[in-house]
């Protein structure tokens, strides 16, 4: 088995320490940075999160294995910027005010910071201004919003207006997600995009920082 | 005795006025007058003379649709305000401004404060700093506009905070933008503002200068003036929401092809003199764009029908490049039947012009005109004001321009002279193609011959092929605008992303086999579309029945096309309508106790209720007297009659209901 297959099967069994050594060691071998990312802790990610939509694993698993592709991605990191894989944008990433979950918005985190993305993450129940100081700060190019309840998602619509009536109207993104979310949902609110799972959502994220 | 109404439309080229029957959807008689673009009331009042004045005591009320604003931006004639922003801070508008119009940041005054979305306020401003420094902050400026990026969901409370206090401490007129403008963009509530507020005394120049005129000629009737999106307003209105008149002429064009024809679903094609605009009618109603207005360097909030419009008209230049290769605007000249039928001098001009060079590179056939008679004024460089100075008597011709300056008439240069709008060319244009062919025949006829076979000589082609092939273009242009407006309207992806080349490639595939058969006997390209196409405006018979023919649908061309636009002036009516959504209210950390329904309302802070009736009939009770006050203070008297709609997503997890109240006069 080749050492990437090895990272993609460690890191679906959520093993941080295997991980980290096989990353390593791939470095080591001399596979550039971006393939170690892609074919090694991207592929073991989407094979969990394909795992978690056909209930063969659980929301334990899918942490774990996020927590392993975080440990992953601090050993390649500084190999990352190295390569060229520069940061390809901003994102201010948050879980709307009066939510505290912060399982999938974690998982978002960690998807976008593969995909090269810097991810400012401002936690759990955020306030509307602060998604936008954020944004103002970092001049982020995405604001990325996450709630679990059906009672917080209203915040996100009031995160959509507040943008459309400061000065970054048309200049930031808004992403929304989160199991009560739906397409129809943003496209009520007037959000930017809604993504269902965390790997598209980096994918729009990229896709929308560099357009 | 029946109550008539008198309709205006200043457009670019002509100013319309016709006398309207409303009750018989009658016209009783129209008028045609050249606009005077440095001062529209003339225009106004030629127009006017046409029409016959013994009716005159006959008329209940006028509707006036004017290009004033559009001219006062583009002119920058505008009163010198300054903008007092609150909640976005300079760094902002160094980074933003400008696609709103605010190029220089440190024309602006900024103060910190905080608000929410939500209408609540965190951090008042400093009102102390604002008081010590307002005489020094607004100094040198003629009126004061305050905006606060919050200000359409707290009742503008600190927006008139501000306001007075700017007034106490200065004495100058302090307006507070979010009153006027609903919209959520800050910057777009302010630069409607700032427009309003600087074109306030050029308005009101305007209107009393109007009204006069119109007593004087035995009018008494009120007089309105159409806004962008087809409704109208009354005077004293109008001079505090100038900006709302911006594109008032394409509105009241597709209002008078609604009127006149009575469709319910209709695309609206105006073949104006120096341009074409496309309007769709949805429900009797033009529809309006989502997006705000451009104006010269301004974004508003001011929105307008839902238009297309391109610069292909009557008037348009017919010319060619030195690879012989014909093109068809967008430059508009003056016909040279027209130019001739005042100028009858030319003709021999042209005539021995013709006879010395049968064809040339050079569009020898077009002539020079002195548009602006206070050229001295402007402080013009020696050579343009020599050729200024030899145009003061008569039109010239390139060559005599050229002559007369002592240039060879390749180095005529008159660009800088026309972009100004101190010199107009004269030359062909589809215009005159009419007159050859004998469809037109209002001016010099002979002026259009001669310079259509210069033209068709130049083009290597014969008189008459190229009068097919003009009109063949336009009826193309028109076809594909169409269809593009329809694919816009019908789907996002081309909202987004326009029209690719091969969309284009289709349109032009349907037009060549509708038009001229052909093509791959295996493929039928069929685009079309079930609404009318009504034609408004002079030429519009010539090309749209074409268009129609290849659309699969009727072609409707009323009986008084070519003022139609004033028409729809005339049939304008006063309504108003204003909007409240109800939204679930969700957890508010600082206030439990609030009610599960939300209600915004323009104009007012956020209130929750406990059931959703109660908002409701809360929201509809607001937005009634919202209505009612809005409307009044346009000043049209008559009984009020009230439409509430209430719409809600059933299916979503997240429940909206959105209602709209509209009133307007019985």
């Amino acid at each position: 088995m080749s050492i990437l297959n090895e990272i993609s099967s460690w890191l679906q069994q959520g093993r941080a320490p295997k991980v980290k050594a096989c990353v390593q060691q791939a470095l080591d071998e001399g596979i550039p940075a971006s393939e170690i990312l892609e074919q090694g802790l991207l592929d073991g990610m989407g094979i969990i999160g394909q795992k978690f939509k056909n209930n063969e694993v659980f929301v334990p698993e899918v942490l774990i294995a996020a927590r392993a592709m975080s440990k992953g991605v601090e050993v390649l990191r500084p190999h990352l910027v190295e390569d060229g894989v520069e940061e390809k944008g901003t994102v201010v990433l948050g879980t709307v005010k009066g939510d505290l979950h912060d399982i999938g918005k974690n998982l978002v985190r960690m998807m976008m910071e593969g995909k090269g993305l810097k991810v400012i993450d401002l936690g759990v129940d955020v306030p509307v201004e602060k998604f936008l100081d954020a944004a103002r700060e970092n001049d982020a190019r995405i604001i990325c919003c996450s709630a679990l309840l059906t009672t917080t998602m209203g915040e996100m619509r009031s995160v959509v207006e507040a943008v459309e009536a400061s000065e970054l109207k048309g200049k930031v993104s808004i992403m929304i997600g989160g199991a009560p979310v739906t397409q129809t949902f943003c496209e009520q609110i007037g959000a930017s995009r809604y993504t269902a799972d965390a790997a598209t959502a980096a994918e729009v994220a990229l896709e929308l920082c560099t357009a | 005795m029946s109550k008539l109404t008198i309709g205006i439309d200043t457009g670019g080229t002509c100013t319309d006025a016709v006398l309207y029957d409303p009750s018989a959807n009658r016209v009783l008689g129209q008028s045609k007058a050249p606009t005077t673009h440095d001062d529209l009331t003339l225009g106004i009042l030629r127009a006017l003379d046409g029409l016959d004045a013994g009716l005159f005591p006959q008329v209940a009320a006028v509707g006036l649709s004017t290009t004033l604003a559009t001219n006062a931006c583009v002119e920058g004639k505008f009163r010198r305000t300054r903008l007092l922003l609150m909640g976005i801070d300079r760094k902002g508008v160094e980074k933003y401004g400008a696609e709103y119009g605010f190029t220089d940041p440190d024309e602006l005054r900024y103060l910190a404060c905080r608000t929410t979305i939500g209408g609540q306020v965190l951090e008042e401003p400093d009102w102390e700093a604002l008081r010590r420094n307002a005489r020094e902050w607004f100094a040198g400026a003629e009126c004061c506009v305050a905006c606060e990026i919050h200000g359409m969901r707290n009742g503008s409370v600190l927006e008139r905070k501000a306001a007075a206090v700017i007034q106490a401490e200065t004495g100058l007129p302090a307006l507070c933008a979010s009153q006027s403008f609903s919209g959520l963009s800050c910057l777009e509530r302010a630069a409607s503002a700032v427009l309003n507020a600087g074109l306030l005394p050029v308005t009101q120049d305007f209107l009393s200068a109007v009204a006069a005129a119109f007593r004087e000629r035995g009018v008494r009737a009120p007089v309105y003036i159409v806004r962008s999106d087809g409704r109208r307003m009354g005077f004293a209105y109008t001079a505090e929401h100038a900006a709302e008149t911006l594109l008032s002429g394409p509105a009241a064009s597709a209002l008078g092809g609604g009127v006149l024809t009575g469709c319910g679903r209709a695309v609206v094609v105006d073949i104006g003199g120096t341009t074409t605009d496309i309007a769709l009618i949805e429900n009797g109603e033009p529809l309006l764009s989502s997006d705000g207005i451009r104006i010269g360097k301004w974004k508003t909030q001011v929105r307008g029908l839902a238009a297309a419009s391109f610069a292909l008209g009557g008037d348009s230049a017919i010319r060619w490049n030195e690879h012989g290769e014909l093109r068809i605007g967008p430059d508009r000249v003056r016909p040279l039947c027209v130019l001739a039928a005042e100028h009858p001098a030319i003709l021999p001009v042209l005539r021995s012009q013709m006879r010395d060079a049968p064809a040339h590179t050079l569009p020898l056939h077009e002539f020079l005109i002195l548009e602006r008679k206070n050229w001295r004024a402007l402080g013009l460089p020696a050579e343009d004001a020599a050729l200024c100075e030899a145009l003061e008597c008569d039109p010239l011709s390139l060559q005599q321009a050229a002559d007369a300056l002592g240039v060879d008439k390749y180095q005529l240069r008159t660009a800088r002279l026309e972009r100004q709008g101190v010199l107009l060319r004269a030359g062909l244009t589809p215009t005159d193609l009419m007159h050859v062919r004998g469809d037109f025949s209002a001016y010099e006829r002979e002026a259009s011959t001669l310079a259509l076979g210069f033209a068709a000589a130049s083009l290597h082609t014969a008189p008459e092929t190229l009068c097919r092939r003009v009109y063949d273009h336009i009826s193309r242009e028109v076809f594909c605008a169409v269809l593009q407006m329809l694919l816009e309207h019908g789907s996002q992806h081309f909202r987004d992303h326009g029209i690719g080349s091969g969309v284009r490639e289709l349109f032009r595939l349907q037009w060549e086999q509708s038009r001229h058969g052909g093509g791959s006997p295996l493929l039928h390209c069929g685009l079309g579309t079930s609404a009318a196409l009504i034609g408004i405006g002079g030429p519009v018979r010539l090309f749209l029945p074409a268009v129609a023919e290849a659309l699969g649908t009727e072609c409707i061309i009323p009986e008084c096309a070519p003022t139609a636009n004033a028409v729809g002036a005339a049939a304008g009516r006063s309504s108003v309508s204003v909007h409240a959504e109800i939204r679930p209210h969700g957890l508010d950390p600082l206030n439990a106790n609030a009610g599960d329904f939300e209600v915004l309302c323009e104009g007012l802070p956020p209130r929750c209720f406990d059931t959703l009736d109660e908002a409701s009939v809360w929201a509809a009770a607001r937005l009634r007297e919202l209505a009612e006050t809005r409307l009044r203070e346009q000043d049209v008297p008559g009984e009020m009659a009230f439409t509430l709609t209430e719409e809600t997503d059933e299916n979503a997890v997240y429940r909206l209901t959105r209602l709209t109240v509209t009133a307007c006069i019985r």
